[in-house]
């Protein structure tokens, strides 16, 4: 069962006005959420949805969000609730409590769409099939809306938000390039979920020439551009370290990168 | 290095664009000289994630606190309370660097190094995973914005100037030019007087706004991605109120502004771009719409 599904998209008023509004707005929700969560390990569903109505735009990344005073959908502030809920308990457990309250908000249309397009760590194979799988079941709710993710004036239907936010993984898991975007998720979701240790290996592999033509000064490039050297220092990762890279996120290959290359300078 | 990687380098002025200033929004209910930071720091972040596509970068509405849980790296009750709730700048996780941003000064250089030392001892004392946080180097680039059309142009510029410490500072063009790419090309900058920003300060914000939108375009200058930060500082964003209130009170001047609108200001342009400027040349500057 998943949390006030619905055939329309409906978020929670705290993410909606300006940017002051939403702010305080969040911070308050996020101490609610806190005082909830320390009396029983729950926490409490939003006092009150409203329905985006179709076309709306959600603001879906902070930098892109330069018309503060406009009021608007800001699904990004859930970040500034989670800091408000942390806060509340003291910083006690922050991750521990950052995973319930992913677990619990994914259940949601709003929830499954932050949680994908701005991921927590670790950003591993199971954790993204989770989150993929989220989005997929509120595909129809959250096309109706627009999002503002890459640039500030061009809002971007559902399939080119996942595309711009999350094509590292369809790339990685389902490199069918000329299929329908859903249906690539769908793939890249189910492969992640049944990954074993080698399949992100190969996964990982496969995407590490993206990261490396991401990664800036890099003092030791022939060495790390190397896929035998590469597939040695995966192999070498223990279990959580190598969790964190499962699903082959850029940015995470991308700081492996760098971590090696530091670490051969120390030699 | 030049941080523009992702912009092409290409030097050509051939691909400007015309950035003519629209009106602030009648209805902001920002004070102007608020609006005017506020947009230079949301400036400096969008061209960061630009220039960093891959990277999961953090922003000064982040806090230590939040960017050690949010990413697992470290241990947050290693924080002392004051520094759980400290926002660097910038962050950038995975290349374990970040950025202090502060004006092009002596104070300012000493203020950013303080401070980023500070942000960098909390989070390294924090950190459980990896390679320690360092100061960020090599980030830097300018922009050039026109007002209106044979006006001087305004250059933003902003460097590194020693790690972890991005500074900026704010020019114009020595004469007047029809187009940023003429001035560019002339590469004869002035500094701006404290009556120019005043008269003409108000209007950057929305200029910037406008800018962001074009980024290509912006890139096309230097092959640098430009920044604007807090464009006039802190420390002048008091001298902008007091300026500004200073001459609503005196009564006089051909410049006072009309009536407050909801707390915002607006300092008028003297030279609006004349009606003869063709529509087409009309950004979409300050009006970077939102769709409904």
């Amino acid at each position: 069962m998943t949390l006030g599904q619905s055939s329309s998209l409906q978020l929670p008023s705290f993410l909606y006005g300006s940017y002051p509004s939403v702010h305080q707005k969040t911070q308050r929700e996020g101490l609610w959420c806190g005082e909830k969560y320390r009396e029983d390990g729950s926490f409490p569903t939003p006092r009150q949805m409203l329905e985006v109505t179709s076309g709306d735009v959600v603001v879906a990344h902070e930098v892109v969000d330069f018309q503060r005073e406009r009021p608007t959908w800001r699904l990004y502030m859930v970040s500034n609730l989670k800091n408000s809920l942390y806060e509340a308990l003291d910083w006690q457990n922050s991750i521990t409590v950052r995973d319930a309250y992913e677990a619990f908000f994914r259940e949601t249309a709003w929830g499954a769409l932050h949680f994908a397009i701005s991921p927590s760590a670790p950003v591993s194979a199971e954790c993204t099939a989770l989150r993929l799988q989220a989005v997929l079941r509120f595909w129809e709710p959250l096309q109706s809306a627009r999002y503002l993710f890459s640039t500030p004036n061009d809002a971007l239907t559902l399939e080119e938000l996942m595309v711009a936010s999350c094509d590292w993984a369809m790339d990685a898991w389902c490199p069918a390039r000329n299929a329908p975007v859903r249906t690539r998720l769908e793939t890249a979701a189910e492969h992640m979920a049944q990954a074993t240790q080698e399949d992100s290996l190969e996964a990982i592999l496969r995407q590490m020439p993206r990261a490396f033509a991401h990664a800036r000064d890099l003092k030791h490039r022939e060495v790390l551009a190397d896929p035998a050297f590469q597939r040695q220092r995966l192999t070498t990762l223990d279990p959580l370290a190598f969790e964190r890279v499962s699903g082959a996120y850029t940015a995470e290959l991308i700081g492996k990168l760098y971590d090696w290359d530091y670490e051969l300078g120390m030699h | 290095m030049n941080d523009g990687s992702a912009t092409g380098g290409e030097s050509s002025g051939s691909a400007v664009q015309c950035y003519i200033v629209p009106d602030r929004n009648p209805n902001s209910e920002m004070p102007w000289e608020f609006f005017l930071g506020n947009a230079a720091h949301r400036l400096i972040a969008y061209m960061y994630k630009v220039n960093h596509p891959g990277n999961q970068v953090f922003y000064n509405t982040k806090t230590i606190g939040f960017i050690l849980s949010e990413t697992g790296l470290g241990d947050t009750s290693r924080l002392l309370p004051d520094e759980r709730k400290i926002c660097p700048d910038i962050t950038d996780v995975f290349s374990r660097c970040l950025f202090e941003i502060k004006p092009w000064n002596e104070q300012g250089l000493h203020e950013g190094r303080e401070e980023a030392r500070t942000y960098l001892i909390a989070l390294n004392r924090a950190l459980l995973v990896g390679r320690p946080f360092t100061g960020g180097t090599d980030f830097q680039g300018e922009i050039l914005i026109r007002f209106a059309r044979g006006q001087y142009i305004w250059r933003l510029e902003w460097r590194t100037n020693e790690p972890g410490v991005v500074q900026y500072r704010w020019t114009r063009s020595q004469q007047r030019f029809e187009s940023e790419a003429a001035a560019y090309e002339a590469g004869q900058w002035v500094e701006l007087t404290e009556q120019e920003m005043r008269q003409y300060g108000g209007w950057v914000a929305q200029a910037v706004e406008g800018l962001v939108s074009r980024r290509e375009r912006l890139a096309g200058f230097s092959g640098a991605v430009g920044i604007v930060i807090e464009v006039i500082g802190t420390a002048a964003t008091g001298f902008f109120s007091g300026a500004i209130f200073g001459q609503m009170g005196s009564g006089s001047g051909a410049q006072q502004p009309p009536p407050a609108q909801g707390g915002g200001q607006i300092i008028p342009f003297p030279a609006r771009p004349p009606p003869s400027v063709p529509p087409a040349q009309v950004p979409a500057a300050a009006g970077i719409s939102l769709p409904r």
